[in-house]
C-alpha cells in the first residue's frame, strides 16, 4: 500500500472494502466492491437503472446491512446507527413523506436533533426557494416539498449529505436554483454524494464522477483529472479525428471522446458515462 | 461516551419532544376517540342491559373490551415502520435505538394505559350521568353504581392476583408492541394471528405431552396437568400462569428492541 493510499484511508470519509450485498432471493448486487471518498467534494454517483445506486447510498446511510465486507463512514459502521453518526449524515431520499405539520413546526421539532443545524442558512434557502413557513407541508406540491427537504438537509450542515435523485420533481427554475444553493451552501468539510441519472442537472456542480456498473465502481475520477486525460468535442464528421475512443451521433454530427490533446475541453459526462458502461478501454 | 451511544437524557428529551410535536394531533384524536368510545359503549350497554347492572363488577366486561381497543393503539406502535418511505426517515433520526424504543414504550404503553383507564372512568361515569330514568324501559340510573377503580379492586381477589393481572396486561401489551416492530404492514392483525398460532401451538404441545406422559388420564384433545401445592395458597398451575402472564414482557420487550435495532429498509 502506497503512502498516498494510506493517507486516503486515514482521511477518507467513506471507506468501503470488499462489500458484498444482495437482496433476499436475488442475485448479488455488489460483489467485492471497494470505494473511498474524501470530504470536500460534490460527487455524482452515476449508474444505469438497477445498478444499485440507491442501495449503495442506503448502505452508506445505515439503512441496510452489508452481508460481507466493511463500510465505514465518518469512522462509524453505518448500520450500528449510533446517534453521533446519524447526526452527521443526512439522506434526501428519492421518495419521501412529511407529517401534516407546518415548516415551522417541523423545524422546531426536528432541527434540535442536529447539533450543527444552521437556522440562518435555512431561512435564507427558504426565501430563495420561495417557501412559506406557516403552510402545512402536505399542502405544498411535490416539488416544493422536495425543495424544503433539500433546504433542511443543507441547513443540518452534516458532514455527509446523500442526495438520491434530488432534481426529480423540480421544475426548470428550481433545478437551476438548487444548483446555486447547493454550491453556495456546501463547505470544504462536507461531502455531498448525488445519485442521479439526469446528468445534465448536475454536470455544472459536481467535481467528481463515480460510475457504478455491474456491482463495481468502474470509474472514480475528479473532473480535473478527467479533462486532463480525455477530450470531448462535437464534430461534423469523424474523418481526420485521431485517437477516437468513443463516439455518438448527435444532430450536429458526432460527439467524440478522444485522448487528451493540447487543449482541455468541458467534460461531457453523458458521453463519458456511455463509454464507461459500454466497457471501452479508456486508457 | 459509551453510554452516550445508547442513552443520553437530553437527546432523549429532544427526541421525545420531536415525537410530541409531530404526532400531537394523532395522540389527541386517539384520546378523544377512546373517551367517546368508552362513553358510547357504556351508554349502549346500560341501555340494552337496562336494570341488570347492579354492582361494580358488571363493568368488568365493558372494561375488558375497552382495553382490547387500547390494544389496537398499542399494536400500531412505531407508525413510521408501517411505511417503507417513512421508515427511512425514522431510522435515520439522530437518536439511539434505545431512545426510539423508549419514546414508543412510554407513549404507547406506560402513559397510554393509565390515561386510557382514566378515560374509561370519564366515559363510563358520563354515560351513567347521561342516562335518563325511564320506568317503561326499566332504566333507573340511580341503581347503576358509579364506576371507580378503588371499588373494583377492593374485594374478591388477593394482592398477588392483582399484581398478576396488572403484569399480565403489561405482558399482553408487550406482545402487541413487539408485533408492531416485527411486522411492517397490517402489524396489528398479523400480531393477533401470530399470537393465536402461538397459543394453539402451546395447547397442542400440552395435549401431545399429556398423551405421552399421562396416557391413562386423557382422551382426544384433553390436557392433564398434575397439580400440587407449592405453598399454603399456591398451586403449581397458579405459578405457571403467573410466570407466563406476569413475566413474558421480559422476553417481548427486548425482542422489540433488537428487532428495531436490526430493522432494514
Amino acid at each position: 500500500m502506497s503512502y498516498i493510499d494510506r493517507t486516503l484511508i486515514i482521511y477518507a470519509m467513506i471507506t468501503i472494502k470488499q462489500l458484498d450485498f444482495h437482496y433476499q432471493k436475488q442475485e448479488a448486487l455488489f460483489s467485492d466492491l471497494n470505494f473511498q471518498q474524501k470530504e470536500g467534494s460534490i460527487a455524482g454517483l452515476l449508474g444505469k437503472n438497477g445498478a444499485g445506486k440507491t442501495t449503495l447510498l442506503k448502505l452508506m446511510a445505515g439503512l441496510l446491512k452489508p452481508q460481507q465486507g466493511d463500510i465505514e463512514v465518518n469512522a462509524y459502521k453505518p448500520f450500528d446507527r449510533y446517534p453521533a453518526f446519524l447526526s452527521d449524515v443526512y439522506m434526501v431520499p428519492e421518495e419521501f413523506q412529511f407529517p401534516s405539520v407546518t415548516i415551522d413546526c417541523y423545524v422546531k421539532a426536528t432541527a434540535p436533533l442536529y447539533p450543527n443545524f444552521n437556522y440562518r442558512k435555512l431561512n435564507k434557502i427558504l426565501v430563495d426557494f420561495e417557501l412559506e413557513r406557516k403552510k402545512s407541508l402536505n399542502r405544498f406540491s411535490h416539488g416544493q416539498r422536495k425543495k424544503f427537504l433539500i433546504a433542511f438537509a443543507l441547513a443540518t450542515e452534516c458532514k455527509l449529505l446523500i442526495l438520491d435523485e434530488p432534481t426529480n420533481g423540480l421544475d426548470i427554475p428550481s433545478k437551476s436554483l438548487f444548483r446555486k444553493v447547493l454550491v453556495s451552501s456546501v463547505t470544504d468539510e462536507q461531502l455531498v454524494l448525488i445519485s442521479t441519472h439526469q446528468v445534465k442537472d448536475i454536470e455544472t456542480i459536481i467535481d467528481k464522477i463515480v460510475v457504478l456498473d455491474e456491482g463495481k465502481i468502474v470509474l472514480d475520477e475528479d473532473l480535473d483529472s478527467i479533462s486532463s486525460k480525455w477530450q470531448f468535442k462535437t464534430v461534423e464528421s469523424l474523418s481526420g479525428i485521431e485517437n477516437i475512443i468513443y463516439n455518438e451521433r448527435c444532430p450536429s454530427g458526432y460527439r467524440v471522446l478522444t485522448h487528451a490533446g493540447d487543449q482541455e475541453s468541458d467534460v461531457d459526462i453523458e458521453l463519458l458515462f456511455n463509454a464507461v458502461v459500454n466497457k471501452l478501454n479508456l486508457n | 461516551m459509551k453510554q452516550n451511544k445508547y442513552f443520553n437524557i437530553s437527546r432523549f428529551a429532544v427526541l421525545y419532544k420531536q415525537d410530541l410535536f409531530i404526532n400531537h394531533k394523532t395522540y389527541l384524536f386517539a384520546m378523544l376517540g377512546l373517551v367517546l368510545g368508552a362513553y358510547a359503549f357504556c351508554f349502549f350497554v346500560f341501555s340494552i342491559m337496562r336494570a341488570k347492572i347492579y354492582n361494580i363488577y358488571d363493568y368488568v366486561p365493558m372494561l375488558t373490551l375497552f382495553l382490547m381497543s387500547v390494544g389496537v393503539v398499542i399494536g400500531n406502535s412505531f407508525p413510521a415502520l408501517k411505511n417503507k418511505i417513512r421508515s427511512s426517515s425514522y431510522l435515520l433520526l439522530p437518536g439511539s435505538t434505545l431512545e426510539k424504543f423508549l419514546v414508543q414504550l412510554i407513549n404507547r404503553i406506560i402513559l397510554l394505559i393509565p390515561i386510557a383507564l382514566a378515560l374509561f372512568w370519564v366515559g363510563a361515569n358520563l354515560a351513567k350521568l347521561s342516562l335518563i330514568s325511564d320506568p317503561a324501559l326499566k332504566v333507573d340510573p340511580s341503581k347503576i353504581p358509579a364506576f371507580n377503580y378503588v371499588d373494583l379492586f377492593k374485594g374478591g381477589i388477593n394482592l398477588r392476583d392483582k399484581v398478576a393481572i396488572i403484569l399480565s396486561i403489561f405482558s399482553l401489551s408487550s406482545v402487541l408492541f413487539a408485533g408492531s416492530a416485527y411486522f411492517n404492514r397490517h402489524a396489528f392483525v398479523k400480531t393477533l394471528i401470530a399470537f393465536a398460532i402461538g397459543i394453539v401451538s402451546v395447547l397442542l404441545t400440552m395435549v401431545l405431552c399429556s398423551h405421552i406422559f399421562f396416557p391413562d388420564f386423557v382422551t382426544g384433545l384433553e390436557i392433564h396437568i398434575p397439580d400440587y401445592r407449592l405453598a399454603e395458597d399456591l398451586f403449581n398451575v397458579h405459578l405457571f400462569i403467573y410466570a407466563i402472564g406476569g413475566l413474558s414482557w421480559l422476553f417481548f420487550l427486548p425482542l422489540t428492541y433488537f428487532k428495531l435495532k436490526e430493522k432494514e429498509v
